[in-house]
Formats: C-alpha cells, sequence, structure tokens
C-alpha cells in the first residue's frame, strides 16, 4: 500500500478525501522529500539474545526461528521538528503531517525488511515490538545498547521508554530455514486491543 | 610534560578505539565498559599501555559512558568508577610522558526540545563526572557528541567545576550534519566562543569523508583541530574494519597538509598499529599552519550560522512594548503566540530574532527561559537576548544553543561592568548603546566617545570587535531635522574608526509624521548606505525588508540576485479575498475556509451583533462540524480545518470589540501532557479545537509535574483540567495529578484523553471525564461551562 493511502486510513478516511486534506497531503509529501530514514541491525542467534527477548508472546512469535534480527529505525530528529513547528502554525497540516510520518516510517521498515529478506533468505516472520503484547517497553533501553542505535542512527529512549526522535520503530524479526509464518495476527497480540477505535469498528489497524 | 606545554608542540597524537581493542581482550559487544573498570582491569590497563607505547601523548580514560544514569543498576557509584578508571590510567601511563584524559560522552537520553532531559539536568548529570574526576586527569575530553546543546552544558559544567583545558569532538554523518542537525561552522563558532580549548572530529566515518567536514570548521575557528575518524566500517560477518592502519595514515596527510590539524587520533576500529603509523607521517612533516579561518563575524544557533559582513535583518517582533495582544499571551502564557510572530518574521525573512518577554507583572527570567526554549525547538533563525535585567540575560544565555547577541549595554560603568562578564563567558555577542547618563550625545564625536569606551571595556573583558554591535541610536527627525544626518555620520565614524558593526532600530525616525514607513524605509536605505550591518526592524512590512533585499542585491552580497529573485519573483499584487456572494458564513465554516469565513463576518457585523453572529451563526456551523465528525462524514483535518475558519471570525470579532477580548471567553481550561509523557499532539488537537470554540486555553505542555497543573488551575481559577497520557508507563503520573488537585481541593473538573486510556479506567484513576477524541473533550467543555 503506498504511503499516502495509508496516511489515510490512519486519519481515518476511506475512499478519496476532501480537497482540503488532499493539498495537505502534498504539503506533507513535499516535505518529505527532505526526511532521510535510517536503520541499524544485526543478525544473532536466538540463543545468544536471551536479555533481549522477554515475555511470552515474543517467544511464541520467534517459534521454529534459529536466528533473529534485531532492528531499529528512525526518522531523525528533523521529521519531529516538522511536526512540532506545524503545530504552531497549522493544526490541521500537523495531523496530517504526523500520519503521513507514521506511514512513512512503516513503509521505511517495509522497504528494509524486503532487502533483508533478499540477502539473507528463509522466512521471516512479521516485526514485532517492545510494547506488543507481554513484550515490555522497558525492553527500548536494551535494544539501543544492543545495536548501539544512539551511535549508529542518532536512537535514544527517555527514562519513561518513549523512543527519541518520535517517528521511530525498534523491533525483531524472526528467520527460519523452513517454517512458513502465519500472517500478521493483528488484534492478538497487540496491548491497544481493549481500546482500539479500529477494533470498535470492527476493523483492523493493519498491523 | 604539562598539557600547557603539550599544546605548544607542532602537533600531538591521542589513542585509538577501546571498545575494539577490549573486545579483542574478551570483552563482549552490548557489555557496558565502564564496568570493565572493576571486571577486567588488567585488559584496560593493557589497552592504554599499548597506546602509550606506541606513541600516544595523551590516552584517554576508560570514564567515556559514566554518568548516573548508566551507573544506576550497577551496584557502582559515579564517584568511585571515575576514580577506578582515571587511577587504572594513571598506572597505564606511569612511567611515560603521556597524559591522562577525563573521557565524556553523551549521556545517552536526547535533551530538549528534541527528546525530554532539561539542559540544565544535563549540565549536572556531567557536573557530577566532573567533580568526581578533580585533579585527577590532566585535560578534559568531551567527544562522539551530536548535540550541541549537550556539549555545551558539558562544557559549561568543564569550565565551572574545574580549570583542566577541554578537547571537544562531535560525531558527523556523511551529509556533514550530526545527527541533531548541528552543522560544522555553527560547532565551531559556538564552542569557540564558550572558550574549548580545542574542537574536533570523531567517530562515523571514515578519514577521506570527513575532509569537507573539518574544512568548514576550519574557517570558523582559530583553535587547534582535532580528528578521530573511524577505521572505515565494520563486516558485517568478520568485524574486520575496511580501512587499513597504512591507508589510514595516508589518508591523514590531507589534514596535515592542507588543513593544518594539530590533535590526531582514531576511533572504532583502529588500533595500536594505527596510532603508529600516524606517528610516521608526522614525524615525516609536521603539519603546515592552516590560512583557512576566515575570522568573520557571526552569530549562529546550533544548525544555521549568521554572516554579519552581509546586512542582515534582526525582526523586532517578538516585543511586548505597545501591544496588547502580546501582553495577554506573556500574562497567559501563551507561548505559540509568541512562536507565531517568530515564524511570521522568519517567512518575511528575518535573519535574527530579537526577543524581549518584559513585562512588570510576570517574572521576566522564567518567561525568557521558556520562550528561548520553545524558539529553539522550532527555528534555527539565531537569537538576539534583548533585556535591562542582566540574570535574564545570563539565564537566556545560559541555555542558549548557539552563540547568541545581547541587547544591550551602555556607556555606564555600571551596565559595562555587569553584562559584559556574561557576554564573554557565555560566547556572546554585544549590542552597545551610545548613550549614557547623561542621555544621547548629541554630535558625532560624542557618540563615537561612548563607543570607543564600550569597545575598550568589551576588549578588556576579552570580547573581540568581531563581536561588538554599536548602536548610534535614532532620534525623530520632526524634533531636531539634523538628527538622521547626526545617526548616519556616527555610524559611519564608528565603523571607520572602530572597526567594530553597527546596529540600528530606524522606526524612531518618523514620529509624529506621516507616510512613517516611506520615511522609515528611506532612512533604511541610508543607513545601510552608510555602513549598517543588522537593521532591528518589522521584516513583516515588505518595504522595511524589501529595502534590505534590494540593498544586498545591488551590493552584490546576494550572489546573482537570486534571494531577491526568488522572493519576488511570480509574485503577485496581494489578492483582495472575496467571498462570492452566494457563500455564507456557515458555509465557508463548514468548509474550512478561513480567509473568506473572516471577509463574510467583517460584512455581517455591519449589520448584525457581534452575539448575535457567535450564537446563530458559528457555534450551530461548528457543531454541524462536529456532528459530521462524530458520524464519520467529516475526519481530523476537515474538523480542524472547519474549526480553524470559526477562529478566523472570533479574531474579527474580537478586534471589533472595544472591551477587550476577555467578554467572548467561553471559559478557561488548563491542558497538560503528564509527567514523563511527551507525546503530546493529541494534547495540541484538543487546544486548537478549545480555542476555535472560543475557549482560553492555558497550555503547560507536555512533561508537567503534579504541582505545576495544581498551581496553574489555582491562579486561573479553571473549572475545567485536562490531562493527557499516551503511554502506559506515564498513566501513574495521571493518577497522582489526579490526586494532588483532589487533595488540594482545587474546585475543578477533570477530563482526560489519550491513546491507552478508556473510560473504565478514567473513572478508576478519579477523573471527571473521559474524552475519546477532541471533539468529545468540547463537548465536555460545554457541559462544565454550561
Amino acid at each position: 500500500m503506498d504511503i499516502r493511502t495509508e496516511a489515510l486510513r490512519y486519519l481515518g478516511y476511506k475512499g478519496t478525501p476532501d480537497a482540503g486534506t488532499l493539498g495537505l497531503l502534498e504539503r506533507a509529501e513535499n516535505a518529505f522529500t527532505e526526511i532521510k530514514p535510517a536503520h541499524c541491525r544485526k543478525v544473532a542467534e536466538k540463543g545468544d539474545c536471551g536479555m533481549l527477548l522477554k515475555g511470552n508472546d515474543i517467544e511464541k512469535h520467534l517459534e521454529g526461528c534459529d536466528r533473529i534480527i534485531i532492528f531499529a529505525a528512525t526518522l531523525g530528529a528533523e521529521a519531529d521538528r516538522l511536526i512540532r513547528t506545524a503545530e504552531i502554525t497549522d493544526m490541521a497540516y500537523a495531523v496530517v503531517l504526523d500520519a503521513y510520518a507514521s506511514a512513512f516510517i512503516e513503509d521505511y521498515c517495509d522497504r528494509c525488511q524486503s532487502e533483508l529478506q533478499e540477502k539473507f533468505g528463509g522466512f521471516f516472520t512479521w516485526r514485532f515490538s517492545p510494547g506488543y503484547g507481554d513484550y515490555p517497553i522497558s525492553a527500548q533501553a536494551d535494544f539501543i545498547r544492543y545495536l548501539s542505535a544512539d551511535k549508529q542512527i542518532g536512537l535514544t529512549a527517555t527514562e519513561s521508554h518513549i523512543l527519541i526522535p518520535r517517528k521511530s520503530v525498534t523491533a525483531v524479526i524472526g528467520i527460519s530455514e523452513n517454517h512458513q509464518h502465519k500472517e500478521k495476527d493483528g488484534c492478538e497480540s497487540c496491548n491497544m486491543r481493549d481500546r482500539c477505535n479500529f477494533r470498535k469498528e470492527g476493523k483492523s489497524c493493519g498491523h | 610534560m604539562d598539557i600547557k606545554t603539550l599544546l605548544k608542540r607542532d602537533y600531538i597524537i591521542l589513542d585509538g578505539g577501546f571498545g575494539t581493542e577490549m573486545q579483542k581482550r574478551g570483552m563482549k559487544p552490548g557489555e557496558t565498559s565502564e564496568i570493565m573498570n572493576f571486571r577486567m582491569e588488567d585488559e584496560v590497563c593493557a589497552v592504554l599501555r599499548s597506546y602509550v607505547d606506541a606513541g600516544s601523548d595523551i590516552v584517554s580514560a576508560n570514564t567515556f559512558g559514566i554518568n548516573r544514569f548508566k551507573m544506576k543498576d550497577t551496584g557502582y557509584t559515579v564517584e568511585e568508577t571515575v576514580n577506578k578508571a582515571l587511577d587504572i590510567a594513571k598506572k597505564a601511563v606511569s612511567g611515560s610522558d603521556t597524559l591522562v584524559a577525563l573521557d565524556i560522552g553523551p549521556i545517552g537520553q536526547l535533551l530538549e526540545p528534541t527528546g525530554t532531559l532539561a539542559f540544565e539536568e544535563a549540565y549536572d548529570v556531567f557536573a557530577e563526572v566532573i567533580k568526581a574526576a578533580g585533579n585527577k586527569p590532566d585535560l578534559i575530553v568531551i567527544e562522539t557528541m551530536t548535540d550541541l546543546y549537550e556539549v555545551k552544558a558539558a562544557l559549561l559544567a568543564a569550565k565551572e567545576n574545574s580549570d583542566l583545558p577541554v578537547f571537544t569532538y562531535m560525531t558527523f554523518e556523511k551529509n556533514g550534519r550530526t545527527f541533531t542537525g548541528c552543522s560544522p561552522s555553527a560547532m565551531a563558532v559556538t564552542l569557540t566562543a564558550l572558550g574549548a580549548d580545542a574542537i574536533g572530529v570523531n567517530c562515523s566515518l571514515a578519514p577521506t569523508e570527513l575532509y569537507e567536514t573539518v574544512r568548514e570548521i576550519s574557517e570558523y575557528t582559530n583553535l587547534p583541530l582535532v580528528v578521530k575518524a573511524n577505521a572505515g566500517l565494520p563486516d558485517p560477518v568478520t568485524g574486520e574494519y575496511s580501512v587499513s592502519a597504512q591507508q589510514f595514515a595516508q589518508d591523514y596527510r590531507y589534514f596535515r597538509d592542507t588543513l593544518g590539524v594539530k590533535i590526531y587520533g582514531g576511533c572504532c576500529g583502529t588500533s595500536p598499529e594505527y596510532i603508529r603509523e600516524i606517528k610516521k607521517i608526522l614525524s615525516e612533516k609536521a603539519p603546515v599552519k592552516c590560512e583557512a579561518y576566515k575570522k568573520l563575524p557571526c552569530v549562529c544557533s546550533y544548525a544555521k550560522t549568521v554572516d554579519v559582513t552581509n546586512p542582515g535583518i534582526v525582526g523586532e517582533r517578538i516585543n511586548p512594548t505597545g501591544k496588547k495582544l502580546f501582553k495577554e499571551a506573556l500574562r497567559n502564557n501563551d507561548i505559540n503566540y509568541i512562536l507565531n510572530q517568530a515564524l511570521e518574521q522568519i517567512n518575511a525573512g528575518a535573519d535574527i530574532l530579537d526577543v524581549n518577554v518584559g513585562l512588570p507583572e510576570i517574572d521576566e527570567k522564567e518567561m525568557m527561559v521558556r520562550v528561548v526554549k520553545a524558539l529553539q525547538g522550532i527555528t534555527d533563525v539565531p537569537l538576539q537576548i534583548d533585556s535591562t535585567k542582566p540574570e535574564v540575560i545570563e539565564a537566556a544565555l545560559r541555555i542558549y544553543n548557539g552563540k547568541a547577541i545581547v541587547n544591550s549595554v551602555n556607556g555606564e560603568d555600571e551596565s559595562l561592568d555587569t553584562i559584559l562578564p556574561l557576554v564573554k563567558k557565555y560566547g556572546a555577542s554585544v549590542v552597545g548603546l551610545t548613550l549614557d547618563s547623561k542621555g544621547i550625545p548629541e554630535t558625532v564625536q560624542g557618540r563615537l566617545a561612548i563607543a570607543e569606551k564600550i569597545v575598550k571595556r568589551a576588549e578588556y573583558y576579552g570580547i573581540s570587535r568581531d563581536d561588538i554591535y554599536i548602536d548610534c541610536l535614532t532620534l525623530t527627525v520632526s524634533t531636531d531635522q539634523n538628527s538622521a544626518r547626526t545617526t548616519l555620520a556616527s555610524l559611519a565614524a564608528v565603523k571607520a574608526e572602530l572597526n567594530v558593526r553597527t546596529i540600528l532600530g530606524v522606526s524612531n525616525i518618523s514620529f509624529g509624521l506621516p507616510n512613517r514607513e516611506l520615511l522609515n524605509s528611506t532612512f533604511l536605505s541610508m543607513a545601510l548606505q552608510s555602513g549598517l550591518d543588522l537593521a532591528i526592524i518589522n521584516p513583516n512590512a515588505s518595504s522595511m525588508s524589501g529595502a534590505v533585499f534590494a540593498f544586498r542585491a545591488l551590493n552584490g552580497f546576494d550572489l546573482n540576485s537570486s534571494e531577491f529573485i526568488s522572493r519576488y519573483s511570480g509574485e503577485q499584487a496581494a489578492k483582495p479575498v472575496m467571498a462570492k456572494s452566494e457563500m455564507t458564513l456557515a458555509y465557508a465554516i463548514e468548509k474550512g475556509l478561513r480567509d473568506e469565513a473572516a471577509a463574510l463576518t467583517e460584512k455581517q457585523l455591519e449589520t448584525e451583533d457581534s452575539m448575535n453572529i457567535i450564537n446563530n451563526c458559528l457555534i450551530p456551523a461548528l457543531d454541524r462540524a462536529g456532528a459530521d465528525f462524530e458520524k464519520g462524514r467529516i475526519f481530523l483535518p476537515q474538523l480542524i480545518l472547519s474549526a480553524n475558519a470559526a477562529q478566523g471570525c472570533f479574531a474579527v470579532i474580537k478586534s471589533k470589540m472595544e472591551n477587550g477580548t476577555e467578554q467572548i471567553s467561553r471559559g478557561k481550561v488548563v491542558l497538560a501532557t503528564v509527567k514523563g509523557d511527551i507525546h503530546d499532539i493529541g494534547k495540541n488537537i484538543v487546544k486548537t479545537l478549545l480555542e476555535n470554540y472560543g475557549y482560553t486555553v492555558i497550555d503547560l505542555g507536555k512533561d508537567v509535574a503534579p504541582e505545576a497543573v495544581v498551581e496553574t488551575a489555582v491562579k486561573h481559577e479553571a473549572k475545567l483540567v485536562g490531562l493527557s497520557a499516551l503511554m502506559t508507563t506515564t498513566l501513574g503520573a495521571m493518577e497522582d495529578t489526579i490526586k494532588l488537585i483532589r487533595e488540594k481541593n482545587v474546585g475543578c473538573r477533570i477530563v482526560v484523553g489519550g491513546a491507552v486510556l478508556t473510560a473504565d479506567y478514567a473513572e478508576k484513576i478519579g477523573a471527571d471525564f473521559y474524552a475519546k477524541d477532541a471533539k468529545e473533550t468540547v463537548d465536555i467543555a460545554k457541559k462544565v461551562y454550561g
């Protein structure tokens, strides 16, 4: 799915949006030509990563995998600055920018994952991040230390485990040689499942 | 050997990689290297000793990551770890001439505004390490930094808690910027002014990839330069780095022969072998003295350097003098209003922004710090700190991320002797007004004499002439027709005889005369021709900023007139907004057409009472937009656009009302994103909607302590407080805030919202209302205020 369609979905739109929103979306697209996302990753034997993998859900997610990819990506400080400035002058634009940025980082992660898939072969699981299911959000700091993500891509976490820059992703991807992984199980492992607006309307966010 | 003697030599050799050498000796990746001071003491010592043997003049103790955050769960204190690491390093260099550096790396958390760590706390974190080290090391090294703000905190902590020399290196990416956007010139200008003893680059890139960055730094500083490159990139499989020791040293010749770098070392992937190779090329031939330093008068933010050899615009609009709305914004803590003023001036061409927030009934120091921090979050235009109070100036300079201008000192000893030391200490430039206790001299000689006194005193305090901007002051021409000539002649004399820069506010000239703009812009052109460097003007007045753009183009400062062309080509005369005759105000609001809605309101006000328009047109139109949003017929951007259009109407109505703005406020709402949480876009959407629906919002921002919420709710007698949290980890802080509000018996209702909240949870933690989105918050405000 292209970034624009995805951003519109985050904003709640189905079908063609109004001209005003489309205009804002075009502005966001232009602004994002200046944004240069970055990522870093390490491939490791699952057994060597005990300190990183906490909880039952991640274990279930990695069933049948021998190796895993520890992955982090960020849009960088400039994306935050862009949204912060828009919040001062034009909140409607800020909302669209924010949605666009979220769609952009997801798309970037997808592209990184495709490249990795090509490089390593085998079967990949989808990206499982701290905060999903019972995988504690406090693992963010472990990810950053393990990857030296602060040095590699300028990614840090606050004391309350918020990733900074804000539009960033950390995730684990499992690799197995012969195990076909099921598709994303969507809401099952999501810690938002009880409060999600998509779910209340009988839909899913697509994760 | 001591550091002072060492600095007199032609070149200095540092050490190479530490982590990679420790891994060769058994440290595992991901392990905290600070702990190795205890667990692998001998290996740490052996790595450092291997650099001593390879020829390093300075080795860094293994203190890079020691700080209170990283040591928290290790069982060791900052003090004991720093001392242990220094003792090991001392042991490693014993019997040699090699010196030991206290090595300071990034804290690991980003500072505000990108992150949440306050500048003041970062300072404390560094000061703790520096105090723990005492006089044990020979110098302090601040390195691998990506945030200029963090470097400033560390450098200030070093300067205020130690007498040791300080070397500072930052880490740049291939695009010539650091991760937080710092440019090489801004780094060089800021750190040189702040009193670093050597500056340079380390980590992330191979030698050849750093040439451009180091070249730019060399143009903006006369300090010794430092290079500690990586040995290229590690092979993902073998871990071997791509640039060999021989190649590395070969590539360093460019730094030696062309850029005149004085201090050399290596970073990740380099080993004692690399240091030996570097020593070889340096003993073959010493670095050539570099003549790249341009010695420009400049100011900068973290990212942008403004070179004042090219006449520039200082935007004067951030100043409450004579501005009712600005004063009200200050009283209501409405930082957004001020930020809007900033962005407007930047779009109009301001190169520097003057910041004055002095108002008798507010705490100017606290407000100045808030505003400067907020401005740094949204713009990289350098700032001019404008206050009459030394404590306000100092507070602002301390937290300013770059090299600012201080506005101002005058010819009085008291002013000079209190403010100039601050200018020097914090590495700023300064405006000097040619007046003293006897007033403004009427003659050119009189003003020149005061200027000379200011320049001499500044030099006495160590401030260079490049950092002085003399303001010869503008008096009204209607009371004395000589005044324009006197000001211009003084300006020219100051430039010619004192070799400093000049600055001038021009609008006084026309006071009491008609067509002031014509007089002002003509006078501005005359001043520019007389050598004015910085014009303090309202850049939004196109004839004023236009005079500067035209002057730059005509004088060849604006290369190929490209700035002029991009500003004016394709410009059409501003179209008056014409509302179509069939368009109604309600339609304009529902479609989010702000300009049209404002024009229609204006028209309707001719025949209709303002409260009628609000009650019969604005509010119902907003309600319809709200209902459409709830039914999923329109979405958030459209709802905000509608609300925005309505706000345009409110603004028109407010400006027509005689008795101020309070009358049509529907009530005050205090908003805050709770302590520890920084996801505030949702809160900001709520704020926009509430304001557009006519409520006055007191916005406390993000990461807000419970006490601040209580204090503000009491002070403003707000009936409604809104709290937001996005993380499960910060819900506790929300609960604490509610508890404190109840404990203190604040007579307000509480509405909570945010992604992880539910109605049940909101009830459990004692909130009065749960709002699932911004629209619902507005409905709740309506309920509360009736």
